[in-house]
């Protein structure tokens, strides 16, 4: 959007015609219709070396330039394998399970266009310690049904053969990404995909999800 | 949107200060219910309103060569040679958005290069054994600190041989090398100031063989803080 200078700006001793008037005005008027830039808030700068009125952050309205998001689960740490017990707040994922959102985690939010930076971790536990039936699984962000798929982190490795190595049946998850989204309503969310030891057999052992968050800061400025 | 209609002055209607005042307040209105959607992307920048970030903090414990070991299995903070994987801000910081201080973004990172046994010399091929890891905050400078709960994460970690050959000789002195991440948000509603944060480890025995103790041993393990801004100050 472009500055405007009046083009009939009223001056002393002048006589003021109503066409002056309106073509002073109206400019400034359609000026709103458009997306405002930077030029046209004073800045801190060159507003105060000139005796105005600069626009500072308490003239923006509560959470209208830094937002951000976050949501939490906490799922108090039970050991599968000296039979403790699956939590309330545990999600269970079976072996090939499609791509599936973390529960409780779903952020909704309305916001102009800008980036969002989304940070989303969880803990995995298969309450195993036998890789023959433990899944594989992956994490990822997803924004308005799409999954993001440079935010894939985790593993989908599975094999008929023997796996010899290092193997961890319990494991932390974590993945982050900067994503542009146009003005309105979006939603984003952390999704789980799981993968079984072998594409012919579904594994036994189901994938735990404990605790978890996920925060999506909107990087207005 | 806030709409604005400007009625433009027609020839014969009056032009006087009142007829001024009524379309200048149709254009002050306007203005003043803009949303915040009127703004083009990136029209408040640096010489309108300050940084995201009112401040940052990173600290860096171990390295490579400077591993350092746990054996608690009730939570202790990460530490070598005497420093703590711990920032202290220098101050309060409350938190809210009456505040000035929206949250503080958190990140950290710890390299474990092994969870072992203590009895035997190298991992049970299968074993239960885990480490723990959380970050906590404390609210003044001696104030007590409290466990982030959500921040919780550990791992388990073990060797398997060719065809499930447990205790396979060839992995003997094997170590694990997992790095774990956590990211949090602390917000108001974790704790209304935030003086320091740190990151507190522990282990648990493997309950499969006996609740045999473990010996978790670490390298360079990072704690980075952003403070964020809020809206108002």
């Amino acid at each position: 959007m472009s500055w405007k200078f009046p083009k009939n700006p009223v001056l002393a001793d002048s006589v003021a015609e109503i066409e002056n008037i309106n073509d002073s005005l109206r400019p400034f008027a359609e000026e709103t219709y458009g997306r405002l830039n930077e030029h046209n808030w004073a800045s801190i700068t060159q507003a105060t070396a000139n005796g105005g009125d600069p626009f500072v952050a308490d003239d923006v309205a509560e959470d209208g330039v830094f937002v951000y998001h976050s949501a939490g689960v906490h799922s108090s740490y039970t050991d599968f394998l000296a039979g403790g017990a699956v939590n309330a707040q545990d999600q269970d994922f079976a072996s090939w399970s499609n791509w599936t959102a973390l529960d409780s985690l779903t952020l909704s939010i309305t916001c102009p266009q800008t980036l969002l930076w989304v940070h989303g971790s969880c803990q995995i536990d298969c309450g195993s310690m036998d890789s023959s039936t433990t899944p594989s699984v992956r994490l990822a962000i997803r924004v308005d049904g799409a999954i993001l798929l440079d935010s894939v982190a985790g593993t989908a490795e599975c094999d008929n053969d023997g796996v010899a190595g290092m193997l961890y049946p319990a494991f932390p998850l974590s993945t982050s990404f900067v994503v542009p989204v146009a003005s309105g309503e979006h939603k984003i969310d952390l999704v789980v995909k799981t993968s079984g030891v072998s594409p012919a057999a579904v594994s036994s052992t189901a994938a735990y999800v404990r605790s978890r968050e996920l925060i999506c800061l909107e990087m207005r400025r | 949107m806030a709409e604005i209609n400007f009625d433009a002055l027609e020839e014969l209607d009056q032009l006087n200060a009142a007829s001024l005042n009524t379309r200048f307040a149709e254009v002050r209105n306007g203005i003043n219910e803009l949303p915040i959607d009127s703004m083009a992307a990136g029209a408040l920048n640096e010489n309108h309103i300050p940084s995201l970030v009112v401040g940052q903090a990173s600290i860096r414990v171990g390295s490579a060569a400077l591993t350092h070991s746990y054996t608690s299995t009730t939570y202790t903070v990460i530490t070598r040679a005497g420093n703590d994987l711990e920032i202290d801000f220098g101050s309060d910081i409350s938190l809210g958005t009456g505040n000035g201080v929206g949250g503080i973004l958190v990140f950290c990172e710890v390299f474990a290069r092994r969870l072992r046994n203590t009895t035997n010399a190298d991992p049970w091929s299968y074993s239960g054994a885990k480490a723990f890891f959380r970050i906590s905050a404390a609210p003044s400078s001696g104030g007590a600190y409290a466990a982030i709960n959500r921040t919780e994460r550990y791992f388990q970690a073990l060797f398997e041989g060719p065809a499930g050959t447990p205790n396979y000789a060839g992995l003997a002195g094997t170590s694990q090398r997992f790095v774990i991440p956590i990211q949090t948000l602390i917000t108001s509603s974790d704790s209304s100031t935030v003086r320091k944060i740190r990151v507190e480890t522990k282990v648990a025995p493997d309950p499969g063989h006996g609740g045999d103790a473990q010996t978790l041993l670490l390298r360079e393990s990072y704690l980075s803080a952003i403070v964020l801004r809020s809206s108002k100050s």
